[in-house]
């Protein structure tokens, strides 16, 4: 995962209420750590796990689903 | 313990192990009392939000030459320093362990870096870099230190001991105490070895992890002909090496008398030899090694020295003292070649897939024309002090040169409009280092004034062998004959032209090459200065008739296997 795919969904998850979790192999990261969000080296071909939790998830999980549609915006 | 690197920079050094690394990441554990908890952490705040301020003052400056999908590399910066993991955890750490913001920060940005280590993706492995470069800066506001190495607090006689070293470190040596370096990685082309040359400092690379061992205070011997490092040496050791020191200074002695003397073949050819600069503080050097000109000056050393971009009026100032300390002889001043290897502060560039093949040099100087402008405005301006030409690095064809020549000419219409003297009729040389441009020499020759052949990337680009990798270096061959091709034909095209032709790399200073050159027609040699008395000793003891006759030979193949 590069730097700015971070900070795109990072920037994503500040606009909701909602906490956005993101896991691989059994570790899972809040995604108000761009940092942490790294640390799971997410390559290419990864599967990885995608939780959202609070008031407004559905909107927040919409605009995730978006944000993938889009690439992250690469 | 004797241990075997790459000879850098020769010479020979007997002194102690100071270590660079230790002494830049010195942290201490303090306990704190309950009631210095607060203070503690607004005092980490205020040294994060310093960092940020600084990474922001740095931004700004390049934002509005980069596309702003580039500078989003900045955000990733600011983002660290608002991160949770780095920050929130650091005050964490602050309160329940009621230890020092240095050593909390410290803990918790190892903890980072290690988790980034443990990455098989090679990409995210290097983001373990600026996490720990921003981790530096944070640091260096904590102990409220400049980031800097301390270069007055080293004691006499140090040989120093890095990891790596950058070429402005190596520019600092010679006034601060430092007899020679050592470095774990590095090229025998790299520009810090090219300074360290330039500098008169023995040097040493390639010794894997020997500044993990290294123990500070410990004797050692650098023996930079011969890329040996002795660490203890006994007695006998050292009285060798004392005798070999003095050897090697004679030599250099006996090589300097030449100075006065022309660089002349002994069937009376003249050739120039000019020196290569980086800062202004090497003229006296080159003249007294006797440079009859400048060959090169990379000015971008002013830029990477700094961290703010220099103006034109610095810039001015600069080159105007380095063309009048030159009169009546030539200076060449290359436009800046940054990006790749070379990194400045002031100019951040977003990381490239294949840097060497990227946007650098004069590529970057037409995305970032401002800056570019700057220096040409600076350039004609100090062109009125002394004997200037500007030569643009990189050049890969004929419209990159037309194209510079516009951007002069632009600038000499605006300095006419403002009334500011400059010369006219300065001219503007081509780096032929692209192996594009070799081939299109003739074309090239008809555009630029005169022609310098940048051998270090020439040869890179020709072979495809990067020169700071050592298990390719053996196809980095300077002596093949289809370099050697290469080279006559942008000899030859450029005379055809009646334009002339120097070379600029560090072929010049190879006794290797010398005859082969001398008989290809080059015109000028231009090397790091301590080169100089040997090379035109070769010129001064060598027919120019028999080594064309040597460089028909080589070229045709007749020496190859």
């Amino acid at each position: 995962m590069h730097v700015r795919t971070a900070l795109t969904i990072s920037k994503l998850s500040e606009k909701f209420e909602s906490k956005l979790f993101i896991g691989k192999d059994g570790e899972e990261i809040s995604f108000d750590s761009p940092l942490g969000l790294l640390t799971l080296g997410i390559s290419k071909g990864d599967e990885i796990s995608v939780r959202i939790q609070g008031a407004d998830s559905l909107e927040l999980a919409r605009a995730f689903d978006k944000l993938v549609e889009e690439n992250f915006g690469e | 313990m004797v241990y075997k690197g790459m000879a850098l920079s020769p010479g020979i050094a007997i002194g102690r192990v100071y270590s660079l690394k230790r002494a830049a990441h010195k942290v201490h554990r303090r306990s704190i009392l309950p009631n210095e908890v607060k203070p503690e952490i607004s005092r980490f705040r205020k040294a994060v939000d310093d960092t940020r301020k600084e990474m922001i003052s740095v931004e700004d400056k390049v934002k509005k030459a980069l596309s702003s999908k580039k500078s989003s590399i900045f955000e990733g910066y600011r983002l660290f320093l608002e991160d949770k993991m780095l920050i929130n955890e650091t005050e964490t750490l602050i309160k329940d362990q009621r230890v020092n913001a240095e050593f909390a920060f410290s803990m918790q940005l190892n903890k980072i870096i290690s988790e980034f280590k443990k990455i098989k993706n090679d990409y995210l492995k290097e983001r373990a870099r600026d996490v720990s470069e921003l981790g530096r800066r944070v640091m260096s506001h904590l102990m409220d230190m400049d980031d800097k190495v301390l270069w007055g607090d080293i004691p006499p006689d140090s040989v120093l001991v890095a990891y790596n070293i950058t070429p402005s470190d190596t520019a600092h040596m010679k006034s601060n105490n430092i007899r020679a370096f050592v470095t774990d990685i590095g090229g025998k082309t790299s520009h810090t070895a090219i300074v360290a040359r330039a500098l008169e400092i023995p040097a040493v690379t390639g010794l894997r992890d020997f500044s993990v061992i290294a123990e500070p205070g410990q004797d050692i011997i650098v023996d930079g002909e011969n890329g040996i490092v002795i660490t203890d040496p006994d007695e006998e050791t050292v009285i060798n090496y004392k005798r070999e020191r003095k050897r090697y200074q004679d030599e250099q002695h006996s090589l300097q008398k030449l100075m006065d003397l022309p660089a002349v073949s002994t069937d009376g050819v003249t050739f120039g030899i000019e020196a290569n600069i980086e800062i202004a503080e090497e003229i006296a050097t080159a003249l007294a090694y006797g440079a009859e000109g400048i060959g090169l000056y990379r000015s971008e050393y002013m830029f990477i020295n700094s961290e703010a971009l220099p103006g034109e009026d610095e810039q001015y100032a600069q080159y105007k003292t380095v063309c009048e300390k030159m009169l009546p002889y030539p200076v060449i001043i290359r436009t800046i070649d940054l990006g790749a290897d070379k990194l400045s502060d002031a100019v951040k560039l977003p990381p490239e897939q294949n840097p060497m093949m990227g946007l650098r040099s004069i590529r970057l100087c037409f995305k970032i024309p401002e800056i570019f402008k700057t220096q040409i405005r600076a350039l004609l301006r100090a062109s009125e002090a002394g004997n200037l030409k500007i030569i643009i690095p990189m050049i890969t064809n004929v419209s990159e040169i037309k194209k510079v020549k516009t951007i002069i000419s632009e600038a000499k219409r605006e300095l006419e409009k403002e009334g500011v003297p400059f010369n006219g009729r300065v001219e503007v040389g081509a780096m032929i280092e692209v192996p594009a441009a070799a081939v299109a020499a003739d074309l090239i020759a008809e555009e630029a004034d005169f022609l310098s052949i940048g051998t270090n990337d020439l040869i890179q680009y020709t072979f495809a062998a990067d020169r700071m990798n050592e298990n390719v270096d053996y196809v980095y061959e300077q002596g093949n004959p289809a370099l050697m091709r290469l080279i006559k034909f942008v000899i030859d095209s450029a005379h055809k032209k009646q334009k002339s032709v120097a070379l600029c790399g560090e072929m010049a200073s190879d006794p290797a090459f010398t005859k082969i050159l001398m008989g290809m027609g080059l015109d000028t040699f231009s090397m790091s200065a301590i080169a100089i008395p040997k090379i035109k000793k070769i010129i001064r003891t060598t027919s120019a008739r028999e080594a064309q006759d040597f460089a028909d030979k080589f070229i045709a193949g007749s020496f190859s296997q």
